[in-house]
């Protein structure tokens, strides 16, 4: 799982959650349906062995720093004027289920913005893992979202002003990555146009957009329409790749009837794991596909939009039809062969439309609801035996971010906006 | 402070005129209901760059403020719903989506709050359905390419109570908490208006794909009366940063009840050689730049010189 996630853990069932909780003698939740990881949603920023998890701010903290600078505007000329209501706290989870708290250590990185010229501030939180120090952007700060390079550690990717960005948290320096120099230019022409009839309002130009790293860490596959902003279609979207050591970018797929073509992951052997998006008939088309950016070889997965990638690669979970018509399928990228999951029917749909596989790649959770009253539930879906388990959301309490396996439990954030509250609990399946 | 005003009213007088005449239609209103007591949520997974506030001067038939925020996202990205609430209108082929807000969460449909999203490519939940926050509703779109893929988003209100938002309203009031929106200031183009030791204040910089674009002090306008009066008084504001600010003291007596509001120029969109002005509160679709020279009743503020 290369991306952050922010989750709220459900447990089987309220029973099955008590049963549990009296067999690891661990503490009662005050919501009586599963164990607390936190008093709050938590982002989390580190898997595998140990887990670890940064708070966010709760709706009371934000209504709080609402009414603060409502009543006092100049605050907002501090960029850390979140930290007024609200500090970060960081829990470690172990595979034997301990909990922990973490240090948390604050790091700011500035650079100059090309563009603008502006110093633009990255605050960054360290903490100590079983394998070494690990760093992720602030919570509630305005760092742009980080994306781990999988094999360099400390090395980040960013989005600014769309450019991208590499963030060495070993030097803490950051430096532009990809030709700049054109992006500047066509960002200054931009501008340039708004004197004329043109407005930014149809002429936006993403010049780099939504990266991907590739399994090595040495390509970066992302989305641009610099060579159709200044045409009579100026939302065709192409997908390229950066080489990152030099530099260069190249232009791999894009033109005809493609209407974007956005990626999402990468095989190990170098093959892009992408959504087309073609216009048949005026509507869009999503179609998955693989291609191999060295060969140009083009080979069509399934029909659909994309959920969810195991993290062997091996998996891959996709959608079709909308709404109440909603279907959700798991693909094997070793067989071909796709399985259906889910179906929306009664008055239930899928509800985020995000998806996690478990470490072993062998189950997936994912959210639904009911378009009467709104109620949640978790599903847990086991592609080994077919079967499934329904964990439901208990009254009062909504999701309010991914929930994610850690280990054989669920990480669940949940918030009440009633009473603004917010928990995450961890939750056992079966 | 004469010459001040004579300044001011040399501005108004060399002031641009409209290239097409004002349109009084009544596009926006007052912050709605809840504005301070909620935060809504993003509607995307990550906060994408404004790329024009709302109220912002465009060159779209003549100054045409903006009337909604658009973000940055490009094609396909996930909409996901910002508060819990209802889907009350849906219509992929104008590339829509109206969502009501259920603001105080007690399940009724009496808080005349909606949000409405454009140019979205697909829809993922069906007209009247019971919606939660963070609820995936829509995809980004292009609307066939001819726009680049953003999202057109905004809070609304309904006049006339029909079920049928028809104003838009400010966003920097529910999203005051957002760093990455420099707290909300970087989706309006007028924002945080305050009254207090007899100062108004108001933020005031436009933006778009590349950055912020500040204005000087001469962009901005106070207007400003005695209340139960007909003429507007134009003053040029102090300028710190973004913020521009004027200090009613001695222009009134103590006591006195004044009503006041504020234009902005957006200096780099211009036509034949002049800029583009929004009003804060905004109102009309299309206003005349000069308050006085029109019976249309502007939006104002209401506030007693102590």
């Amino acid at each position: 799982m290369s991306r952050k996630k922010t989750w709220v853990v459900l447990t089987g069932s309220v029973l099955a959650a008590g049963a549990l909780l009296g067999s690891l003698g661990q503490s009662a939740s005050t919501s009586s349906y599963g164990n607390v990881l936190a008093m709050a949603s938590v982002t989390v920023v580190e898997e595998g062995q140990e887990m670890v998890v940064l708070t966010q701010p709760t709706q009371k903290q934000l209504n709080e720093l609402n009414r603060l600078l409502a009543g006092n505007p100049t605050l907002t000329e501090d960029r850390h004027a979140y930290r007024k209501v609200f500090e970060v706290k960081a829990k470690g989870l172990d595979q034997q289920k301990n909990k922990a708290d973490k240090a948390l250590k604050r790091h700011s990185v500035s650079f100059t913005e090309e563009l603008s010229g502006e110093e633009v501030v990255l605050d960054l939180m360290s903490y100590d893992t079983q394998n070494g120090k690990k760093f992720a952007e602030e919570p509630g700060s305005a760092t742009p979202k980080l994306h781990k390079n999988p094999q360099v550690e400390g090395q980040f990717l960013f989005e600014k002003n769309s450019g991208l960005y590499l963030l060495d948290t070993k030097t803490m320096k950051v430096k532009p990555v990809g030709d700049h120099q054109k992006r500047v230019q066509l960002m200054k022409e931009q501008h340039a146009a708004t004197d004329h009839n043109d407005h930014q309002h149809e002429r936006l130009l993403y010049f780099a957009a939504q990266p991907v790293w590739s399994a090595d860490g040495k390509q970066v596959a992302f989305v641009s329409n610099r060579d159709a902003y200044e045409t009579d279609k100026p939302g065709l979207e192409s997908l390229y790749v950066l080489d990152v050591a030099t530099g260069v970018e190249t232009k791999v797929l894009g033109g005809g009837d493609l209407a974007a073509a956005r990626p999402f992951g990468w095989t190990a052997d170098g093959e892009i794991l992408l959504t087309e998006y073609r216009w048949i008939n005026n509507a869009p088309d999503a179609t998955l596909v693989r291609y191999n950016p060295q060969t140009k070889q083009r080979q069509e997965t399934a029909k659909g939009e994309y959920v969810a990638l195991s993290d062997d690669k091996a998996t891959l979970l996709y959608t079709t039809g909308q709404g109440e018509n909603v279907k959700l399928y798991a693909h094997s990228l070793l067989t071909g062969k796709s399985e259906l999951l889910y179906k929306a029917s009664n008055g239930e749909v899928l509800r985020s439309y995000m998806a996690d596989f478990s470490a072993d790649g062998t189950r997936v959770v994912f959210d639904v609801q009911r378009n009467d009253d709104a109620a949640q539930s978790l599903v847990v879906y086991d592609l080994t035996s077919k079967s499934e388990q329904r964990l439901t959301i208990p009254a009062g309490k909504q999701l309010t971010g991914q929930v994610v396996f850690a280990g054989d439990q669920l990480v669940v954030p949940v918030e009440s906006l009633k009473d603004l509250t917010a928990e995450t609990l961890l939750m056992s399946v079966n | 402070m004469k010459k001040l005003i004579a300044s001011v009213l040399a501005l108004t007088v060399i002031a641009p005129t409209t290239v097409l005449a004002a349109d009084y239609s009544i596009v926006f209103t007052g912050t709605t209901t809840g504005a301070g007591t909620i935060n809504l949520g993003n509607p995307h997974s990550t906060y994408f760059t404004v790329t024009s506030k709302f109220n912002q001067p465009r060159n779209v038939n003549g100054t045409n403020p903006h009337r909604g925020t658009d973000l940055g996202a490009p094609y396909g990205e996930s909409i996901y719903a910002s508060w819990n609430g209802w889907v009350t209108y849906t219509n992929i082929g104008a590339y829509d989506l109206i969502v009501y807000l259920d603001i105080n969460n007690d399940g009724l449909k009496n808080d005349n709050a909606y949000i409405k999203y454009d140019h979205i490519s697909a829809i993922h939940v069906a007209n009247g359905a019971a919606i939660t926050k963070g609820q995936r509703i829509a995809s980004t779109g292009n609307e066939g390419g001819v726009y680049a893929a953003h999202t057109h988003f905004g809070v609304m209100k309904d006049s006339g109570a029909d079920g049928t938002p028809d104003y838009w309203v400010r966003n920097e009031p529910y999203y005051r908490t957002v760093a990455a929106w420099d707290y909300g200031k970087e989706l309006d183009f007028i924002s945080y208006s305050t009254y207090n030791s007899n100062t108004g204040s108001v933020y005031a910089y436009a933006h778009d794909s590349g950055g912020a674009e500040t204005l000087a002090a001469t962009d901005v306008t106070f207007f400003h009366r005695k209340a139960g009066t007909a003429t507007w008084t134009a003053s040029t504001p102090t300028k710190n940063g973004n913020q521009f600010t004027l200090n009613f003291t001695g222009k009134y007596p103590a006591g006195t009840s004044i009503h006041w509001m504020v234009r902005a120029n957006r200096p780099s969109v211009i036509s034949t050689g002049k800029p583009y002005w929004a009003f804060h509160n905004p109102k009309f679709a299309q206003p005349d730049y000069d308050p006085n020279a029109t019976a249309y009743a502007y939006d104002y503020f209401t506030n007693t010189v102590q």
